[in-house]
């Protein structure tokens, strides 16, 4: 039996239907339940479903055998685990973005929910620059004068766009990775091995078709 | 409000008390008595070094997270983060090639100042041996054994040894570009395969043909002897070759031990030191997400130190151990006998003899306080009185102490 944990929200959805087309989860059991735990008897699998920030946690230590999880929640998070698959979906982008005019050169502080890839990004261009921790809606903070910049993930833009935002530099693509504990890679190998192997086979086939 | 640190332990350590002392403490015994049963010979170290000492050895670059400290003339001191460079040292002063093979066994803590993981402890104890002057595949082959024994003896059920080979994917890699060998080589440390995967497809001209299937696979080749034996049927680099025939040298003698049940291969196990210079092991038990003991194969370190000696050995995490083997040992009772001005000259002999026959007892007078104490209570009077007591304990040491007056009158009288 693998235990996964899976990222509920932005690319929860998305999840669910692509482990049902690879023929190793079942829609109508993940969609119609609010538990937090589910077993997949048919499937031999149990679902952790957890907030996307937890995901890496789980996995790292081992709670979890496998998570799915965007990848900007996982280079956040920067945990020794296996990054196995990428699964296609949940396509976005991790931009700074800023008013109309800003100069990126002249930025001071940056507002994000992913420090890592703000200070990252600000070092490689020789800047150590004061990050602003934030949970949500950071496209606020640049508009009261908190910050002159942000450091976000953008889908279709429409966010940015309607609180006066340009995206100013594209730090990252991200999309919805498959991760697996050290322990499990390799005592529960051969069963990982064919998980992977469904998911991208079935991945596979959605881009094709 | 300032916070009062003097009843705090600095962050990332532990305090080790009762039952789960003695938990360690035998874990850490039982390790170390397998080794010796190999032939393995303790070192104990200094708990720091001259930081160039470490800086020469394993762990050039990675200054960061040295515990540094200065001695009286002004020299950087580290606290040791391994024990590898430490017994390097020692073996390349205190030794010479005419003792080869030397086997030498630790139980070490180990410290850093920073670790990637604000939850990982900057205090641990590491366990393990080093096999200087042998050479690959026998000395390794002994090395991964000594390890599936250690763990059979101490309790570690359920567990898996996975084993890779640097040397084999350098010399895979050494058919491309420097440079993107190097990014390649970074991805398989992140076990990272999605990088790795898009670093290949980006770079698919500039990768030899004949390998570009078996440098896009390498992180997936894991499994059993036939992923090494298929891996050795293409054509590779001469290196890589070698490399594989090793290996398969290895799995024969493993055979041979009766282990291969608990081992598998794993090539895209590449290991985060570059001082690694051949097989290279993680060991995994079922109960715990983290690696429980790694090591591998380091040719060159002796070199650094002026002495060129093939090496291998390995690492236990004890505290990762503690967490996987659950059962404690019990405690071993204590009792307390009390005496008063009468009995005291007695009560005091008597005790004493009672601790050679390996009895744990407190002897005390009747005035401490011990209400509020677990432990067993008992008067003096009462294992001397001849009437025979309800109480188990004290019927015990009723019979020790009329043995014990059996002995002092024997004793008496041969005088």
């Amino acid at each position: 039996m693998l235990t996964i944990a899976v990222a509920k929200g932005r690319i929860f959805e998305a999840t669910i239907a692509l482990l049902e087309q690879a023929g190793v989860g079942s829609q109508s059991l993940l969609l119609d339940s609010r538990k937090l735990i589910l077993d997949d008897q048919e499937h031999q699998i149990r679902y952790l479903l957890a907030k996307p920030v937890d995901v890496p946690t789980y996995v790292t230590h081992g709670a979890a055998d496998l998570g799915i999880v965007g990848k900007d929640v996982l280079h956040e998070a920067n945990t020794d685990i296996h990054e196995l698959v990428d699964l296609g979906f949940g396509y976005c982008q991790m931009v700074v973005a800023a008013p109309q005019g800003t100069v990126l050169s002249e930025v001071s502080q940056v507002a994000t929910k992913y420090p890592r890839y703000a200070r990252d990004f600000f070092r490689r261009q020789g800047r150590q620059i004061e990050i602003i921790d934030l949970h949500g809606s950071v496209e606020l903070a640049p508009l009261i004068g908190l910050s002159d910049c942000i450091v976000d993930i953008v889908e279709t833009g429409r966010t940015l766009k309607e609180n006066g935002l340009v995206i100013i530099e594209k730090l990252a693509e991200i999309s919805t990775r498959l991760v697996a504990n050290r322990r499990s890679f390799q005592l529960k190998g051969k069963q990982i091995d064919d998980f992977v192997n469904r998911l991208h086979d079935a991945t596979k086939g959605g881009s094709s078709h | 409000m300032r916070v009062r640190l003097d009843r705090e332990r600095p962050e990332g350590t532990n305090d080790y008390l009762g039952r789960d002392l003695a938990h360690r403490q035998r874990l850490r015994d039982e390790v170390m008595r397998e080794f010796s049963m190999w032939g393995y010979e303790s070192v104990e170290t200094p708990i720091f070094e001259y930081v160039d000492t470490f800086t020469n050895g394993v762990h050039e670059g990675e200054e960061t997270y040295f515990f540094r400290m200065f001695d009286a003339l002004g020299r950087t001191l580290a606290l040791r983060p391994e024990m590898t460079t430490p017994v390097a040292r020692i073996v390349s002063t205190m030794f010479d090639q005419y003792d080869f093979p030397i086997r030498l066994a630790y139980d070490a803590k180990i410290y850093r100042s920073y670790t990637a993981n604000p939850s990982d402890p900057i205090e641990a104890t590491q366990t393990g041996i080093e096999l200087i002057g042998a050479f690959a595949p026998e000395a390794d082959a002994e090395m991964i054994t000594i390890m599936i024994r250690t763990f059979k003896r101490i309790g570690v059920h359920d567990f898996v040894i996975a084993i890779g080979h640097m040397g084999l994917v350098r010399a895979i890699l050494s058919s491309i570009d420097p440079v993107l060998a190097e990014r390649l080589q970074s991805a398989l440390i992140d076990k990272d395969q999605v990088r790795y995967l898009k670093i290949c497809q980006e770079n698919k001209n500039s990768i030899n043909s004949e390998l570009y299937n078996a440098i896009v696979q390498l992180p997936k080749m894991r499994g059993d002897i036939e992923v090494i034996t298929s891996l050795a049927a293409l054509t590779l680099p001469e290196e890589a070759r070698k490399a594989c025939e090793e290996m398969i040298a290895l799995y024969a003698i493993l055979t041979d031990y009766h282990v291969e049940d608990a081992i598998r291969f794993d090539l895209g196990l590449y290991l985060h030191h570059d001082y690694y210079t051949g097989i290279v092991v993680e060991a995994y038990a079922q109960a715990l997400g983290q690696p429980i003991g790694l090591g591998g194969r380091y040719d060159r370190l002796l070199q650094r130190f002026g002495m060129d000696a093939p090496a291998t050995g390995f690492a236990l995490m004890i505290e990762r151990l503690t967490e996987v083997i659950r059962k404690k040992p019990e405690a071993i009772p204590i009792t307390t006998i009390h005496y008063d001005d009468v009995s005291r000259h007695e009560a005091l002999a008597f005790s004493d003899w009672l601790r050679t026959k390996e009895l744990r007892i407190i002897c005390e007078p009747m005035t401490i306080d011990r209400h509020a104490d677990r432990r067993k209570n008992i008067s003096f009077h009462e294992i001397k009185h001849d009437a025979p007591s309800a109480d188990a304990v004290i019927r015990v040491l009723q019979q020790h102490y009329v043995s014990y007056q059996k002995e002092q009158k024997g004793g008496n009288t041969s005088c």
